[in-house]
């Protein structure tokens, strides 16, 4: 089906808190999926394929910690949610040269969305490699190759600024969504929606079910 | 009771994309004073409102309506579409009507059918366009529309009004004055969406159009349509019942026509989760006022608008109905306090040493929060060469502070709190009056709600929206944190706090950003902020039906579309001289 871009944030919002996550990780959740898409990548399918780990297994409480000049989370493969505003976050020290490399992670292409909020602020270039496949992201444009952007799990992800410059691309207006996709988000939104009871229906609005004046 | 407003200097505000303004050095009213329930739930609409800016673009652009298409019958049913043709581009309301049972008529979001049903449209709709928005337009939230279309809204009929002007003019007479002023409208809209909503376009494909750069711009431009909508309907329904005798309403009583709004409890939760578009409505408000009190002096002729505007507030006030107990208290307060103010302006100076801010100050010290907002909103008028350029401030960009400053000292965090948050600090959480109250979605429509935690099953379905116990659990865990002091290690620990980071961060930079009240508390009146944020569409006559329900009347008094050309200007909202009741 076809979806606007504001649509798509609110249901990726909706359906991170469905699944569990924070109110904040979950606004996260849908600017990430929703840059994505506006560039043509699949936002909504990563999106459900993070949230399904969120749902089974809640990361929130998982420690993370530097093992080895790398960012692992304890116990389980790094979220790329948490990844992703961990490397958001930590825009300035990239800008000032530093590398982070995070793995084992899931879905590592959400961390394109990130990278380009860190490019954003830091005004510079941000690159993200993996085995497989390179994402370079300007607060606006991004670019990506390789044969394994959209895999399931990559053993590390590393991040650091380039000096690469990308042209900038015209947005898309909205965007084409998977119906399977998309109903996979339903499910885990309605999660955040209060059950229809006839008390909050009468008294929750503050306004009766008739307007006849 | 006497309010005190607390008088800051402000030396530079921020405000998000604005270049005219950011280096005026004006004193403005704190958001400690401004920022609060009671004084935002007395707001008055201005010359900055956006329905006023809507007008005031048409008539200075001379834009141009048609209506090519009207094929309605006998039952009101049938399709009609409005365009309006500006320099650059065309937009066209396509109205579908349709016979509703009364059982059926209902303004809340979980109603499933209406009266009438709307889209506007980008560009002229073809034949194929009218036929495939058929099928999804009247089914509203329940339909699919395009990025060719911008907004979706629909409209209930006022059983009160609609019978009887038709009935009226189907005789060949005009209604009766007096039930057309009570009511106000022959329509009440009961949501007007827009911004990518059920598939229409997103904000972002149209902000860059000048029509539609300051908020609400297509919104409004849709619902002006709609009342010329609703004006020709009943005109055309009483010629098909009479056509030897009918005639079509006097412009004088036509005037007083207006577009009704029932709304719930969405906007109020809009307010929160916009803390740039909040800050920039206030702070353009609040520099607009700046800008007036600082005049070393006024001319006779600013200070004859000025009288003369205060008295015409006067008779919208005489005109101001409403059954609820709350706002029948604000009505006697308003009035009360416009008769001071008119008996004041007789003696008073209005012209000589820093006239406005002396006038205000008489004021803060002799009015209610209703005459004092009353009074902000009619010193801007007789000085739109001044001020209306400030309009330009209002949009928004929320996204432009989205992002965490992760570099931020943990040090600098907590004094953002201590500095901005002193309120909700303050307030004490554990008490169950304070935390009384849930915003939640229902699944019934995704209808927003408000509900009682400790009397409904609702806690696990609470949305976002009390930002100051929020901000005070991040004080909590701030005092405690003993790790690497920035906000970026701080968060990789604590997830659960980021969103009340952002918002700390974001109220840092943007004074009037946040609501300095207890959004959640047992007192919370949710229709202060339902009035905030429609005093800046331009609504008037606020009449609530319960703590969190209202109805408005909205272009009461404009000109219509045929109309336009030759009105004064932007000297429609406030009734005219010589109808006092």
């Amino acid at each position: 089906m076809r979806v606007s871009l504001n649509e798509l944030d609110t249901m990726v919002k909706r359906a991170a808190r469905g699944a569990g996550c924070p109110w904040g990780m979950a606004e996260e959740a849908g600017k990430a999926a929703r840059w994505l898409s506006a560039r043509g990548e699949p936002g909504v399918a990563v999106l459900g394929e993070v949230l399904k780990a969120s749902d089974a297994s809640c990361c929130c409480a998982c420690p993370v910690v530097l093992k080895h000049a790398q960012w692992v989370m304890e116990g389980r493969d790094f979220c790329s949610l948490r990844a992703g505003a961990m490397l958001a976050d930590r825009a300035a020290e990239l800008a000032g040269g530093a590398e982070l490399t995070f793995g084992p992670v899931n879905q590592p292409l959400l961390l394109a969305a990130f990278a380009a909020a860190a490019a954003k602020i830091t005004g510079k270039s941000v690159e993200l490699s993996w085995r497989g496949a390179r994402v370079v992201a300007t607060g606006a444009a991004l670019f990506v190759e390789g044969n394994d952007l959209n895999v399931g799990r990559t053993e590390a992800v590393t991040c650091r600024v380039t000096s690469q410059a990308l042209a900038p691309r015209a947005l898309l207006a909205g965007c084409d969504v998977e119906d399977a996709d998309w109903q996979r988000l339903a499910v885990l939104a309605q999660r955040s929606y209060a059950p229809a009871t006839e008390e909050s229906r009468l008294a929750g609005a503050g306004a009766g079910d008739n307007d006849n004046d | 009771m006497v309010v005190g407003l607390e008088l800051v200097p402000v030396r530079k505000i921020t405000r998000m994309e604005t270049q005219q303004t950011s280096n005026e050095e004006l004193t403005l009213r704190s958001p400690a004073s401004v920022m609060r329930l009671a004084r935002m739930g007395s707001f008055h609409q201005c010359r900055l409102s956006f329905m006023r800016t809507v007008l005031r673009r048409l008539q200075r652009q001379a834009w141009t309506f048609e209506r090519p298409v009207f094929e309605i019958d006998a039952d009101g049913v049938g399709v009609a579409v409005y365009t309006a043709r500006g320099p650059e581009r065309a937009y066209s309301l396509i109205c579908y009507a349709h016979d509703l049972p009364d059982d059926q008529r209902s303004d809340r979001v979980i109603a499933e059918a209406w009266d009438a049903t709307f889209t506007l449209f980008d560009g002229v709709p073809d034949r194929a366009d009218i036929e495939r928005l058929s099928h999804h337009v009247p089914k509203q939230e329940a339909g699919r529309i395009t990025e060719k279309e911008l907004v979706l809204c629909r409209a209930n009929r006022s059983v009160r009004l609609f019978g009887h002007v038709i009935e009226r003019l189907a005789a060949g007479q005009q209604p009766d004055a007096e039930q057309i002023r009570s009511v106000g409208y022959l329509m009440r809209t009961t949501a007007v969406y827009g911004s990518g909503k059920f598939g229409a376009a997103d904000r972002e494909l149209i902000c860059d159009r000048p029509e539609f750069a300051g908020p609400f711009q297509a919104e409004l431009l849709a619902v002006y349509l709609v009342r010329a909508f609703t004006v020709d309907i009943v005109e055309h329904l009483a010629r098909i019942r009479s056509p030897q005798t009918a005639v079509k309403i006097a412009p004088e009583l036509r005037r007083a026509i207006g577009v009704g709004n029932s709304t719930g409890l969405g906007m109020a939760p809009y307010l929160i989760s916009h803390p740039v578009l909040l800050n920039n409505w206030i702070a353009t408000r609040e520099t607009a006022l700046a800008r007036v009190l600082a005049l070393p002096s006024a001319s006779a002729a600013e200070a004859e608008v000025f009288r003369v505007m205060l008295a015409r507030a006067s008779i919208n006030a005489a005109d101001w109905h409403s059954v609820h107990p709350l706002q029948i208290e604000k009505l006697a307060l308003l009035r009360a306090d416009l008769e001071k103010l008119t008996a004041h302006t007789a003696e008073a100076d209005l012209q000589n040493d820093r006239p406005w801010q002396r006038f205000l100050d008489w004021t803060v010290e002799h009015c209610s929060l209703e005459g004092q907002e009353q009074i902000v909103s009619l010193l801007l008028e007789p000085h739109g060469a001044l001020v209306d350029d400030l309009v330009d401030t209002m949009g928004a960009d929320e996204d432009a502070v989205f992002r965490i400053d992760g570099a931020m000292p943990v040090e600098r965090l907590r004094a953002i709190l201590a500095d901005t948050y002193g309120w909700a600090l303050d307030i004490a959480w554990q008490d169950r009056e304070s935390i009384a109250r849930v915003w939640y979605i229902s699944e019934e429509k995704l209808e927003p709600r408000l509900g009682e935690r400790f009397e409904e099953p609702i806690e696990a379905y609470e949305q976002p929206l009390a930002p100051g116990r929020d901000v005070a659990a991040l004080h909590g865990a701030l005092v405690q944190w003993a790790g690497e002091p920035v906000t970026a290690a701080f968060l990789l620990a604590h997830p659960e706090h980021r969103a009340a980071v952002r918002r700390a961060q974001i109220a840092a930079k943007l004074p009037y950003a946040e609501i300095r009240d207890n959004t959640i508390s047992s007192e919370l009146l949710p229709i202060d902020m339902l009035r905030c944020k429609l005093s800046f569409f331009g609504a008037t006559h606020f009449d609530p039906r319960s703590d969190r329900w209202v109805r408005i009347n909205m272009y009461r008094g404009a000109p219509f579309p045929d109309e336009l050309s030759n009105a004064g200007d932007d000297d429609w909202s406030y009734p005219p001289l010589g109808k006092e009741a």
